[in-house]
């Protein structure tokens, strides 16, 4: 099929990047490594300072201080044509005025690239990403997916260290999203280019990312890979954001270097690290898969069924824990026929006896 | 398409009848003519005018395309018209290429009944088409034979513009020269480039300056003057009045214009100096003629005869700086009059205005193309 | 029988079709009791024996040409199925038909007939005239200079007006509020003002030219000074056009190309700009047309340049020539209508709608110090300048005597006081033709735009043709067209304001056609759906959604209106005189601080209601430009 190219590649360094606007600090100190050949996803609710950043490695925003490092080279004051980077826009950007093959070879003309290999290196570049054929045929006339596509080819064949991804798949429809994520994940790797994405979809980071960086209101709050964050959430933010729910207060009991014990609704539960403030306040994720419910007075906490609902193979329960009130989502799955629990129905749980880690 | 014929049938009946409805019918109508006027004999003089009523009465309407003053001032006239005659004065301003253009069109059945004031090639137009009463009343018969009437009594004139030199003092002083006081003068080489004056091409009132020229000097010699004259011109402009009033700006030093022109320049507040040339100043005349079929025949002819009166002509003066035809009438302080100008002898703009299309194709080929 | 329809049945199911043909026949009875009259006129009379007999017979007077095309007109929407179904539609396109007909196509079709009369024989129709502008070498000098000067100050207004609008909207130069409004300043004058500015500045006596800097040897009169006062009251309009579509661009294009390694000036050359093409033809072509027709400045400062439209002007009014006039206007409307033409075409062809949705507009991109200085220079310069010239008449009409006697004196301000009556009438007129001009044009845009019928095209091109045709042109058109019985318009302020309504029409048009485009149409079908009938539709989403480009149109034609004087001047009467030509009287033959009271009372009068009618509607004048 298409022919294997490897690309020269580097690492990405931020160093204390931050962004004042007037009255918005957007990013805030942020430092972060992306190292070659690896993708790293930029996560977080809008204005959380994603896009800011991604922009401002492009070179489209100068940062109000810190350092950007491509490689070895110290970017930040350079113009953005003239950095290795390449950036595949939401809105795909393709120049309406021009043909496919324009498109591609718009890069290789603003690099003075010798006219005789132009032709070339488009073809290759649309075979790598199947548009062999459509040369002729202008933006307007293309479907989303092959539109994203000839954004991606126009990136790839000016040979870029760094590729840039601003929310690409966003104006897809699903099932051409969950198509097109694995897609890009594949080149991304065969090609092996450093690259760092932009997304707010949480499903969509975890799925093609080697690491994801959480951002919070400018801040770096954690950098992980996806099990890490999953596991061992920083804090209460990271843990909803991943989609983590059931943070619950905890009374620690005790502490120490092996890990530490907690009391939850009555219950004891051994966690496996040490929560990093011993002094403060401390919460814990109890996952929906490994609170068991049961009916009657069969289980540790007391408590009543709110709704039922079924997600895919799962029976979710929202529960009411007695005398205290709060909310928690249980997930069944496979239950039997004696499981369905009725709206009102009294009700037990089992909490799980062990968890990873402690949020402070 | 059933339906849509269905609709234009009904269309075409109701329209039918619409029309059948609207046509009035014709009545023969028989008038017998017999009047009774009442004369007021109050009149007030508003400026050093005199004048003298004896009440004739006519009465009815008067119509005139072209009021020729400004409200105020045709208010007065209109007031003492009918205080000698009885007669209601309405007066329709408009240029007098409406003017000209309102009276073809309602030849058939014209609604004014004069044409007032106006440049007399406005009236030659009419009355050369036809569209003119014949009349030789008092008016015309007080005036000399030439330019200013026409033989046959289809128009009469009613006052000269006659055309000035505006000097600029400031600008004269910075070229070290003085006003010119004669044609000659203005080839001086010293007003190379300080010289503005309509184009001939553009302006209808400049052709006066080229065709007086040809009757003084003759049709060559004119065009030989011209051509040392153009050296000086700093250029042509598409307006009659802007030479004077840039000569009275300061911009350049000299500028051709009509005198009245200048004045109201001089009545500004601005320092401009007013000269003729000695061997004679080039001039229009304003008119004044009866529209063929007009319905108030009586009263207009007796306007006629009262705006050549020595009352009516020396209030034009007082207020607009035009010089009377007649030349018994005693002018205001600040004017000039035949005897202080003199006009070039025999010129005729009725005549000349014939040559105008050949005249100023020669000065195009011949100076103006050349620039 | 059982079976049979009762007639009041009958009626009622053929209700639409009745209300139609009585609409029909009503607006038909209206046209033809408007452009025909059956009068009364004398045929004899006679006197007996003292007793005077006056016989009358009935003639038909005005134009029954007209009537007979107006009735056609109307007819062939009646053709269509699709139109019949929706008889309020219907309705709508018929008024449009008769409107555009008579008051747009007739007039003008009228100039070209006067053209082709013939004087030596009367009644028939020849070539004459045209013959006669040939041999006369003034009209091939004038035609030439006429292009010349059309073509030079289009393209150069055009060619500063995208660098500005480029500097205003796209870079983040400092200033710009201000700076937005310096720039455009000058659109509200009338643009003979901007001459006389330039001529109390930078004449032979200019306060600069003369008193300041002592030169000698360069004129303003002329070619030269043509030029530049275009240039300083046409860069507005360029401006103006062109910021609403640099506005609406998707940045991210530029940005792309950065990113694949475009440097500033490649991307300006192979991505900005191309992308604004059509609206930077547009913008040329009315400045182009706005050239030609010009009027009062070539008046004014032309010196001896010979032009076109103050020669139409000319014959008819002084040399009383009106068939040369016609002829002459006809070589005025010919490169209007086929720059039109062109423009039109490449227009439809090329229009660059953003392919997908997410994209950025309107933001600041990151500029060179080196680029983006300069340009900032530029657009400060000319924001100064405008107002050293507004300031001048300012100065102007409060000094005894502009270049002689600069003592302060409030006597020119309050010689104004007359011409109160004038400002009224200007007002009255502006403001109707504005409020006629802003509900035709949208009435026009929606049928146009959305709906679909037999003849659309042509009627959009109708309603457009408008802007091709010279403000002269318009003026001679209606006189000739309207000036005798049975209208006995000219002469009355209706006529003024039809005039002035029709020839802005095309920009509320186009700028209502513009934002209709911008409507989702499943908001209209969803209202149709829930039941309500078309003209409720139209009340009660599409016109409130509409409301910018009308209020915006409106605004715009006041505007115009209030500083036209091209049209003014032959339409203008004793009755209802305007301000512009007063003011133009006065300066022709006034003095220059007499001249300057009433320029700077215009242009006071003018911001004031703009800033009434900014706030009440608040829109400015400035949304209207959304138009390319």
């Amino acid at each position: 099929m298409a022919s294997e190219v490897t690309f020269a590649t580097a690492s990405i360094r931020l160093e204390n990047l931050t962004k004042q606007y007037k009255d918005v600090l957007a990013v805030d100190d942020l430092t972060l490594e992306v190292e070659p050949g690896t993708l790293v996803c930029l996560l977080g609710p809008s204005g959380c300072g994603k896009t800011t950043t991604l922009r401002m490695i492009a070179g489209f925003e100068d940062p109000t201080a810190g350092r950007i490092l491509i490689g070895d080279e110290d970017v930040t004051e350079m113009p953005p044509y003239s950095r290795p980077t390449a950036m595949v826009f939401q809105s795909y950007a393709l120049f309406p005025h021009m043909t496919v093959y324009e498109n591609v070879a718009y890069g290789l003309k603003a690099r003075r690239t010798p006219k005789d290999e132009i032709p070339g290196k488009v073809q290759e570049a649309l075979a790598l990403m199947e548009l062999v054929g459509q040369d002729e045929k202008s933006p307007p006339q293309l479907s989303g997916g092959q539109q994203q596509r000839v954004a991606l080819a126009r990136a790839l064949v000016i040979r870029p260290k760094v590729l840039l991804f601003d929310e690409p798949l966003s104006n897809l429809d699903a099932q051409l999203r969950v198509r097109m994520r694995s897609e890009l994940r594949d080149i991304q790797h065969r090609l092996g280019i450093s690259s760092v994405y932009v997304t707010h979809d949480q499903e969509e980071a975890f799925s093609i990312a080697d690491r994801v960086a959480i951002m919070n209101q400018g801040k770096l709050t954690q950098l992980g890979s996806p099990i890490d964050l999953y596991q061992r959430p920083a804090d209460r933010f990271v843990a909803e954001f991943v989609g983590l729910s059931n943070v619950v207060p905890a009374e620690l009991l005790g502490s120490n270097d092996k890990g530490a014990d907690i009391r939850v609704f009555g219950q004891e539960i051994h966690s496996l690290q040490a929560p990093s403030d011993p002094k403060g306040p401390v919460s814990v994720v109890l996952r929906p898969e490994a609170i068991e419910i049961l009916s009657g007075s069969k289980g540790a906490v007391p408590a009543r069924v709110r709704s039922m609902a079924y997600v895919g193979p799962l029976l979710r329960y929202m529960v009411a824990v007695e005398g205290d009130g709060t909310e928690l989502m249980v997930d069944l799955s496979n239950p039997r026929m004696d499981e369905f629990y009725e709206d009102g129905a009294e009700v037990s749980l089992n909490l799980p006896k062990e968890v990873p880690a402690l949020l402070s | 398409m059933k339906s849509g014929w269905k609709i234009v049938g009904v269309m075409l009946l109701g329209g039918l009848l619409a029309a059948a409805c609207a046509t009035p019918e014709p009545v023969i109508q028989t008038v017998v003519v017999e009047s009774e006027v009442e004369v007021p004999v109050e009149v007030e003089v508003t400026r050093e005018v005199e004048v003298v009523v004896e009440p004739t009465p006519i009465g009815g309407e008067l119509f005139l395309y072209s009021c020729l003053f400004d409200p105020p001032e045709y208010g007065v006239l209109f007031e003492q018209f009918k205080a000698q005659y009885g007669v209601t004065v309405t007066c329709l301003e408009m240029s007098s290429g409406e003017s000209l253009e309102r009276i073809r069109a309602e030849s058939e059945n014209p609604q004014a009944d004069v044409l007032f004031g106006n440049t007399n090639l406005a009236h030659v137009n009419l009355s050369s088409d036809g569209l003119t009463e014949a009349y030789k009343g008092d008016g015309w018969n007080s005036l000399p034979e030439g330019a200013v009437k026409d033989p046959d009594g289809g128009w009469t004139g009613l006052y000269y513009g006659v055309m000035g030199i505006a000097c600029s003092p400031e600008r004269l002083e910075e070229i070290g020269a003085e006003c010119p006081t004669s044609w000659d003068d203005l080839l001086d080489p010293i007003y190379e480039g300080e010289i503005v004056i309509a184009s001939p091409a553009a302006s209808g009132t400049s052709y006066t300056v080229l065709s007086g020229l040809a009757q003084l000097m003759g049709e060559d010699a004119a065009f030989e003057w011209y051509h040392e004259f153009d050296k000086n011109v700093a250029q042509y402009t598409s307006s009659g009045s802007a030479p004077g009033k840039m000569a009275a700006a300061g911009e350049f030093a000299i500028g051709i214009s009509f005198a009245h022109d200048i004045q109201v320049q001089q009545q500004n507040g601005l320092p401009v100096l007013l000269n003729f040339a000695s061997e004679g100043m080039p001039f229009e005349v304003g008119g004044i003629s009866i529209i063929k079929g007009a319905k108030n025949l009586a009263a207009a002819q007796a306007w006629v005869d009262w705006v050549l009166q020595p009352a009516f002509q020396r209030y034009h003066n007082d207020v607009y700086n035009r010089i009377p035809v007649l030349d018994t009438v005693a002018l205001q302080e600040s004017s000039f009059g035949l005897d202080e100008v003199k006009l070039i002898d025999g010129y005729n703009p009725t005549e000349w205005a014939a040559e105008r299309d050949r005249l100023v194709a020669r000065w195009e080929e011949e100076i103006g193309s050349q620039r | 029988m059982a079976n049979s329809i009762s007639l009041s049945e009958r009626i009622r199911n053929h209700r639409p079709l009745l209300i139609i043909a009585v609409v029909q026949i009503v607006v038909l009875t209206l046209v033809a009791m408007w452009v025909m009259d059956i009068v009364i006129v004398e045929d004899t009379r006679e006197v007996v024996d003292g007793v005077e007999t006056i016989t009358f017979r009935r003639e038909l007077i005005g134009d029954p040409l007209l009537f007979v095309l107006a009735a056609i007109g109307m007819s062939l929407p009646l053709l269509s199925s699709r139109l019949r179904r929706e008889p309020v539609m219907m309705l709508a396109v018929q008024l449009a038909i008769v409107a555009l007909l008579i008051f747009v196509l007739w007039p003008v079709a009228q100039v070209f007939v006067e053209g082709f009369e013939s004087t030596e024989v009367e009644g028939t129709y020849s070539l004459e005239h045209f013959q006669r502008l040939l041999t006369k070498p003034m009209v091939a000098r004038a035609t030439r200079n006429t292009l010349w000067l059309g073509v030079t100050s289009a393209t150069l207004s055009t060619m500063i007006g995208a660098v500005v609008a480029y500097t205003l909207t796209l870079t983040d130069i400092p200033w710009k509020r201000w700076l937005r409004i310096l720039v455009v300043i000058t659109l509200i004058s009338p643009p003979f003002a901007v001459s006389f500015a330039f001529i109390l500045l930078f004449g032979r006596r200019g306060l600069i030219t003369y008193d300041i800097l002592g030169i000698q040897e360069w004129s303003i009169y002329g070619a030269d000074g043509i030029i530049l006062v275009q240039l300083i009251s046409n860069i507005p309009l360029a401006v103006l056009i062109l910021m609403a579509v640099f506005a609406s661009m998707n940045r991210d294009l530029e940005d792309a190309a950065e990113d694949l390694g475009a440097k500033t000036f490649r991307v300006l050359r192979t991505i900005t700009f191309p992308l604004v093409t059509p609206a930077l033809l547009t913008a040329w072509l009315l400045n182009f047309i706005s050239s030609i027709s010009d009027f009062g400045n070539p008046m004014l400062i032309g010196g001896g340049f010979q032009l076109l439209a103050p020669q139409a002007f000319i014959q008819r009014v002084e040399l009383f020539d009106p068939q040369l006039s016609a002829a002459l206007a006809m070589l005025l409307v010919i490169p209007a209508l086929i720059a039109f033409g062109a423009q039109h075409r490449i227009s439809n062809r090329r229009s660059y709608v953003t392919v997908t949705g997410g994209a950025r507009t309107g933001h600041v991109r990151k500029l060179p110090g080196w680029f983006k200085w300069p340009l900032f220079s530029i657009v400060l310069f000319l924001g100064l300048f405008n107002l050293l010239l507004y300031g001048s008449i300012f100065v102007g009409a409060l000094v005894k005597n502009w270049g002689f006697d600069y003592t302060p004196t409030a006597d020119h301000l309050q010689a104004l006081l007359v011409t109160a009556n004038q400002l009224k009438n200007s007002l009255v007129v502006a403001i109707a033709a504005g409020l006629l001009g802003g509900f035709i044009g949208i009435g026009l845009a929606w049928l146009v735009s959305r709906q679909r019928f037999p003849g659309r095209g042509a009627l959009d091109f109708s309603g457009t043709l408008m802007y091709a045709i010279p403000g002269t042109v318009v003026g001679i058109g209606y006189i000739i067209a309207f000036n005798a019985a049975p209208y006995l318009f000219t002469g009355t302020f209706l006529i003024i304001i039809i005039a002035y309504a029709f020839r802005r029409l095309p920009v509320g048009l186009r700028s209502g056609v513009a934002a209709d485009k911008q409507i989702d149409p499943s908001l209209e079908e969803a209202s149709l759906d829930l039941g309500a009938s078309r003209p409720r539709t139209f009340a009660k989403i599409t016109f409130p959604l509409l409301r910018t480009a009308f209020f915006a149109g409106v605004i715009y034609i006041f505007i115009r209106s209030m500083t036209d004087l091209s049209s003014a001047i032959f339409l203008s009467s004793a009755k209802t005189q305007l301000f512009t030509v007063q003011m133009f009287n006065v300066m022709v033959r006034g003095s220059a601080s007499q001249a300057a009271a009433f320029a700077a009372l215009l242009i006071v009068i003018i911001l004031l209601a703009l800033g009434i009618l900014g706030r009440i509607t608040g829109k400015s004048f400035v949304d209207v430009f959304r138009i390319a």
